[in-house]
């Protein structure tokens, strides 16, 4: 009895020093995290594993098919190069800690994909993302990538941005010291990969059909492989061929 | 005879004169209504005050004949009282025919003399007799420039000297005439007279050594010139001499293909006789004696500009991502980098043209341009995946060997897993790789430091400081089993608790060297989680950037070079003060440090044991010049201390032994040759040379007017009463007329 009682009166302490262990050990394979916070921060559970697959399945990357949630206050931030952010709905104001986090975070080399969920142009998730990162990089800029950023060259040669909707014509994100340390997307590229228990695809693609959503999925793996590689397609090794294919043309 | 209207009004005088006669000009129009007998008295007036402001002065002039001004210059230096083969100074038979040639000098001359040493001293002909060689040597530039300063200037120079000492050059645009002084019987003979290379080089440049050779007495002859570097040959010439005197140069231009100080030697010898092509193309011990030789050493110290880096990464990862952003930013890297973005068995969901793949310059990278490289980085790199030849990996092992660097960086695809495991590039790796299945282990591993005194993990702080940043890192993410760590490697950071199956210390990152190159093994590809700790942990910013550059540094071997050098020294010191040393400091990427970003030391200690502080300057960013003074004969040392950020940064020491001008210092004949070949004048031999060959060379005398009186004439009283007179005159017609 007296032993169940302390193990009962362990459970919370346990819990409680699990959160501040570091990130589980997962050597040289990608980890897909997601930001959890109070509110409806996971508007596609399974996505993930639909993009690791297809990632595993086109290019060399090896990735850790089970996905880390973490919050902005968790340590293991910093063991976590590659953070997604999604949601439909604005989440909570970030405190002065968690600003001062996700600042550290990102000028160190952490990457962070904030993806607006609700394809609403305006909406209140994008008001929030520019409030905070306003307040978090007050120095930096988040403006609109033009079209030969190497974010749309890092694997497939993207020449529009798709999605499960056309809200925004053009990806944003923030340079810091010489690269892109967020990306920020509005036309909910992750509900282009969403499919229903069945395997269907969850939602149409509008206006763009089946193409746009092929258009959201090589976007999608191109933000990963921008994680993955850096400014690498923007060596000058790279034009030449680039070029000669841009030449061709893109269907 | 003839007469010249001069002035002797300075500007302002001039300037007044001038705007007197304008005055008389210009107020013409307001006296229209005057009676023309007082406009012209005001005209007068106006041009008298105008005449008295200009200062007029007449010269008579009277036709004479100029004879060219020449400055004869005696090197009074300590080596002048040499009594060579004539049982007189050198100084005492300059003076001697000076005054034999006296009458031809000044018949065709007007000769200045001086004596020659610190400075340039007027003597008076009486003053050759009394003459005698002081104690400092002869500063060249300073008496030459003494000479041509003159008032007024002197049209050529003669210089009567031994050639002992540093200038070649003389003032600019004055031709200077040397005279050698010093033995009549001359032997055949042979002097190395310069080994002329920069001190410093950049690694990989192509620079030009330049040898001089003083051949006397060889006409006909042919001298061999070799040059060898770190004592093997590395070039050679054949000059032949063509006159009794004769200076022979020859150019070589080595690569500098190593790091640091690399010691040169040049040797001469002569032939007995002209060979034959053949005879030129025999090894040495089969050619024919030689007679002379001379021989002297000089060193180059080798920098590195850039690093040459080729990074190859078998798949996207967040390492390949982080150190490749890293090596990219520094501007004193230029990286080449692939990635391998899709295996062979990875599928195409969209055509070619919608990829931005490129083909695997395989060929390329191994084999064509491999050798451009300073440091190959091999992550994660399956080899066997693409089928290579194993003579690439021959090649990479060849590469290290040479004086490459290879930076080995592990994971799941990697080492025994990425089929590197029995080929020839395992044979230079630190460690014996592994057969286990499992080689590879995920997990978070905290490093051990095995070597905290080794340069790569000292990271430049002192020691405790060094191990608590050490201990503050996050750990690692993943590990790589070894069989062994062969005889010779370093371990650096060590698994806490793993071992090795030989039951040592199971490494995490090893060093080793290889041949002439070194090679660097990171057992797990997580160190970007040293990076990611920095946003943590303020003590940790800039960990990664530091561990890496000086990770590039220390397999390149430039880490072990000196940040403070000295420019190496030539082998023979000019016997004058004040010697002239050079100090460079570079930063951490061998770009100069400016001396603002410093706190330089200097310590000279001579040869009595005692110890000075010598003044320095910043010649120019980071390279300071010292000047020594108040030498003594003896051995020498100064040593140089620089602190950065309060923190050592560098030091150097130098060694050396100077000794005061000689005595019986040799006849210099080709630096009184260069000195006039420099200048456009001629270099004779004192006691064959009679002054008519060099006073030929003096420009004909001229035909000048010359002042012979002055009338000074605003000077007279007489001025001053005209100029009264007129006004007063006016004054008295215009009151006569009513025009007051």
């Amino acid at each position: 009895m007296r032993v169940l009682l302390l193990a009962l009166l362990a459970l919370p302490v346990a819990g409680q020093v699990a959160v501040h262990l570091p990130a589980p050990a997962v050597g040289d394979q990608f980890v897909w995290t997601q930001a959890r916070y109070s509110g409806a921060w996971d508007p596609y559970p399974g996505v993930h594993a639909e993009v690791l697959r297809w990632l595993g399945e086109v290019t060399s990357v090896l990735s850790v098919p089970a996905r880390r949630e973490l919050t902005l206050k968790d340590p293991a931030l910093f063991s976590s190069p590659f953070v997604v952010l999604a949601g439909k709905q604005a989440p909570p104001a970030l405190d002065e800690a968690e600003l001062g986090r996700l600042r550290d975070y990102l000028t160190s080399g952490g990457f962070l994909w904030l993806e607006d969920s609700s394809g609403l142009p305006g909406g209140a998730f994008d008001r929030w993302a520019r409030a905070t990162l306003a307040r978090a990089l007050p120095d930096a800029e988040l403006k609109p990538l033009p079209a030969d950023h190497v974010l749309f060259k890092t694997f497939f040669l993207v020449k529009r941005i798709g999605g499960r909707v056309k809200t925004a014509g053009a990806v944003e994100g923030v340079e810091w010291g010489g690269r892109l340390a967020l990306v920020y997307t509005r036309n909910d590229l992750l509900g282009a990969w969403a499919r229903d228990p069945l395997g269907q695809w969850l939602h149409e693609c509008a206006p763009g059909g089946e193409p746009q959503r092929m258009d959201a999925r090589k976007l999608t793996l191109n933000i990963v492989m921008y994680a993955l590689t850096g400014n690498y397609k923007a060596d000058a090794v790279h034009q030449p061929f680039l070029l000669e294919k841009m030449r061709q043309g893109i269907p | 005879m003839s007469w010249r209207l001069a002035s002797d009004a300075g500007t302002l005088e001039l300037a007044l004169a001038l705007g007197a006669a304008a005055a008389a000009f210009a107020t013409r129009p307001w006296q229209r209504g005057l009676p023309p007998a007082v406009r012209f008295l005001r005209a007068a007036a106006w041009l008298v005050l105008a005449a008295l402001l200009a200062k007029p002065v007449v010269h008579r002039l009277e036709s004479r004949r100029a004879l060219p001004r020449l400055a004869v210059v005696l090197d009074a230096a300590p080596s002048m009282a040499s009594l060579d083969d004539a049982g007189a100074s050198r100084l005492l038979r300059a003076a001697s025919w000076l005054k034999a040639n006296r009458k031809a000098i000044e018949a065709r001359a007007e000769p200045a003399l001086y004596a020659g040493a610190g400075g340039a001293r007027r003597l008076s002909w009486e003053d050759l007799d009394s003459l005698v060689p002081g104690r400092v040597a002869l500063d060249a530039p300073t008496t030459l420039a003494d000479a041509a300063a003159a008032a007024p200037p002197p049209e050529r120079v003669w210089l009567l000297s031994d050639g002992a000492f540093d200038a070649t050059a003389g003032p600019p645009g004055l031709a200077v005439d040397t005279l050698a002084v010093g033995p009549r019987e001359e032997r055949p003979g042979l002097t190395l007279a310069a080994a002329e290379a920069p001190d410093f080089v950049f690694l990989h440049s192509r620079f030009p050594v330049t040898v001089r050779v003083e051949a006397r007495r060889l006409e006909g002859r042919t001298v061999r010139l070799r040059m060898t570097r770190g004592g093997a040959p590395a070039a050679e010439a054949l000059l032949r001499a063509a006159s009794p005197f004769e200076v022979l140069t020859a150019s070589f231009t080595v690569e500098a293909d190593q790091l640091g100080r690399q010691e040169f030697g040049v040797s001469a010898e002569v032939l007995p006789a002209a060979p034959t092509a053949s005879e030129a193309a025999l090894p040495r011990d089969n050619a024919r004696s030689p007679a002379l030789k001379a021989a002297r050493s000089f060193a180059v110290e080798s920098i590195r500009q850039k690093y040459r880096i080729m990074y190859l990464a078998g798949r996207p990862s967040i390492e390949y991502a982080h150190l490749r952003h890293q090596l990219k930013a520094d501007p004193n890297h230029e990286l080449v980098s692939f990635v391998i973005l899709r295996n062979p068995e990875n599928v195409s969901p969209v055509p070619d043209n919608e990829l931005s793949l490129i083909p695997f310059p395989a060929t390329e990278i191994f084999v064509t341009n491999l050798f451009q490289f300073d440091l190959f980085i091999l992550e994660n790199f399956a080899y066997w995946r693409f089928n290579l030849p194993a003579a690439y990996l021959e090649n990479l092992r060849r590469f290290v060997s040479q004086g490459g660097a290879l930076l080995l960086i592990g994971g799941s695809n990697a080492l025994a897993k990425g089929g590197y495991r029995g080929t020839p590039l395992e044979e230079a790796l630190p460690v014996s790789l592994s057969g286990a299945a499992d080689e590879f282990t995920a997990g978070l591993v905290e490093p051990r430091l095995s070597a905290p005194e080794h340069p790569l993990l000292s990271m430049g702080l002192p020691p405790d400081e060094a191990a608590a940043l050490w201990k503050s890192l996050p750990p690692l993410d993943g590990w790589t089993k070894f069989d062994a760590v062969k005889p010779g490697a370093s371990v650096l950071l060590a698994h806490p608790a793993e071992r090795t199956a030989a039951g040592g210390p199971l490494p995490l990152v090893a060093v080793r060297e290889y041949g002439k190159g070194k090679v660097m093994l990171v057992g797990s590809d997580s160190t970007w989680r040293w990076k990611l700790g920095g946003g943590k942990d303020w003590r940790l910013g800039g960990f990664y950037a530091r561990f890496w550059s000086r990770a590039v540094q220390y397999l390149t071997g430039s880490l072990e070079l000196k940040k403070a050098a000295f420019a190496p020294l030539p082998d023979h010191l000019p016997a004058r003060e004040p010697l002239s040393l050079t100090l460079r400091v570079f930063d951490e990427h061998f770009r100069p440090l400016p001396g603002r970003e410093l706190d330089l030391r200097l310590s000279w200690e001579r040869p009595d044991g005692s110890r000075r502080s010598p003044a320095f300057s910043e010649r120019e960013p980071g390279v300071f010049a010292i000047e020594l003074t108040d030498l003594a004969e003896g051995r020498h040392r100064l040593f140089a201390a620089a602190r950065r950020g309060g923190q050592p940064w560098g030091e150097d020491s130098v060694e050396f032994r100077w000794e005061p001008p000689r005595g019986d210092a040799p006849l210099d004949r080709a630096r009184l040759k260069a000195l006039a070949d420099a200048s456009g004048g001629r270099s004779v031999e004192l006691h064959k040379a009679g002054p008519a060959e060099l006073l030929s060379l003096l420009p004909a005398p001229r035909e000048e007017a010359a002042v012979a009186a002055r009338s000074v004439a605003w000077t007279s009283n007489a001025w001053g009463w005209l100029l009264g007179a007129l006004l007063l005159t006016e004054w008295f017609l215009r009151r006569r007329r009513g025009f007051l």
